[in-house]
């Protein structure tokens, strides 16, 4: 039995084109785009649309997910020009009569809707991303009342999804720059009452690929599905920078 | 080799540019006050004909002078600066950064004094080319 025997009937379900983005490095194909013709499923998501052409169409198809809840980060995708999560995305939504999915742009491609996303994590490790102390651990919990909690509440939203890495300007010219989702990571630390590591964070950022490669393009702030200011962010740290030089803490 | 456990990294370019992120800034806000009176007086401002008359006595008013030396340094730095930023855009090698920063730095003194030369040259009745 082929897979297409399987297809599920759908007489009368209205459909959508799709076009879909496809390299494997493996092979000597050049990049190009496969269409078909998909079945709208109720409220079915890009993520559902992938796995039916998956089942249905083309076991070949490779993409990344895993949650399925916009929790993991494994499944941005640039869909119709913008970046969305494909299992937040659902097809109802994008009102639009053809729907064109490809991977995170600016990023080298492992195979279809799959990118190496090595770059990002190297830099995300660069900055420490943990929390640093020095004083002898507290008893019991590290104490933090709600208003400095609050501090940090769009940066800890982050699911490092690499949408924002991908859409930034500097990131394409300067293989260098931090990026804009370690420097949320590295501002979150940097508010975090119970943090200890500013000395040694600060020369991570305070240099010419950290935070001074920023332009405030805002791409990333539109990148973003968690709907995080990453430019705040940046620009918060790049005051905290001059405010070092001058004695501040 | 674990990032706990790591030395200076080579990409580690700086200290950073935390003064000249200040100064673009600066010059930038100063650049809002100046172009405005520099355009509001010489070009909606007043009948003034642009003649040598005219530009003489101009170029002899203190206000002038603080305004327009004001107005020479400031786009000079923030427009060199920003040129340097442009650049350091493309990764360059720490070793041509600090050549860029140098030769900019040079390129701006000679402007500002060219510059100056020419908006002093009627201060105190003479030009400093003896004119
Ligand atoms: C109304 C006056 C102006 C204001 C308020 C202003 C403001 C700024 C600011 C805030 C930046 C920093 C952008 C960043 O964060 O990277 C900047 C960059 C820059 N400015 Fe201006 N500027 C003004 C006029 C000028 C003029 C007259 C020039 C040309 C001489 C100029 C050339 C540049 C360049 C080349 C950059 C670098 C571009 C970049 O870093 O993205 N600006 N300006
Ligand atoms: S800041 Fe937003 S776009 Fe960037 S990695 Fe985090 S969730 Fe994704
Ligand atoms: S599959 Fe986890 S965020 Fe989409």
């Amino acid at each position: 039995m082929s897979i297409t025997d399987t297809k599920p009937q759908l007489e009368g379900a209205k459909t959508v084109t799709v076009n879909i983005f496809r390299y494997d490095p493996a092979t000597t194909d050049k990049p190009h785009y496969d269409s078909w013709q998909v079945p709208i499923i109720g409220s079915m998501t890009v993520l559902d649309l992938l796995f039916h052409l998956l089942e249905h169409e083309d076991g070949s198809l490779a993409f990344r997910y895993a949650c399925r809840e916009a929790i993991c980060g494994s499944c941005a995708l640039y869909v119709n020009g913008s970046y969305r999560l494909a299992c937040k995305t659902q097809l109802k939504d994008l009102k639009a009569p053809e729907i064109n999915i490809s991977p995170l742009p600016h990023l080298k491609v492992i195979k279809d809707l799959v990118v190496d996303m090595d770059p990002f994590w190297e830099k995300y490790e660069r900055i420490k991303p943990y929390l640093i102390t020095r004083d002898e651990p507290p008893e019991k919990e590290f104490l933090q009342d709600p208003a400095a909690r609050l501090k940090m509440d769009d940066m800890v939203d982050c699911i490092l999804c690499g949408a924002c890495y991908s859409g930034c300007p500097t990131v394409w010219t300067d293989p260098d720059y931090l990026g804009p989702a370690a420097l949320v990571k590295m501002n979150r630390f940097t508010v975090d009452t119970r943090d200890q590591g500013n000395k040694e964070r600060t020369k991570l950022f305070d240099n010419e690929h950290g935070v001074w490669r920023c332009h405030t393009i805002f791409n990333c702030v539109e990148a973003c599905p968690k709907d995080i200011n990453q430019t705040y962010s940046i620009q918060h740290l790049k005051r905290r920078a001059v405010a070092r030089r001058f004695g501040g803490k | 080799m674990s990032v706990r456990d790591q030395g200076q990294p080579a990409w580690l370019v700086g200290p950073g540019g935390a003064i000249a992120w200040l100064l673009q800034r600066l010059s930038g806000f100063i650049l809002v006050l100046l172009l405005g009176t520099h355009l509001l007086l010489l070009h909606y401002g007043g009948d003034q004909q642009l003649v040598f008359a005219s530009v003489t006595i101009r170029l002899k008013t203190v206000l002038f002078i603080i305004i327009d030396t004001g107005l020479l340094a400031s786009g000079l730095y923030h427009g060199l600066n920003g040129l340097r930023n442009v650049v350091l855009d493309w990764d360059i090698s720490r070793r041509a950064a600090a050549v860029l920063t140098t030769v900019l730095w040079i390129v701006g003194i000679f402007m500002t004094i060219y510059g100056a030369t020419a908006l002093y040259s009627f201060w105190a009745g003479r030009g400093v080319f003896g004119g």
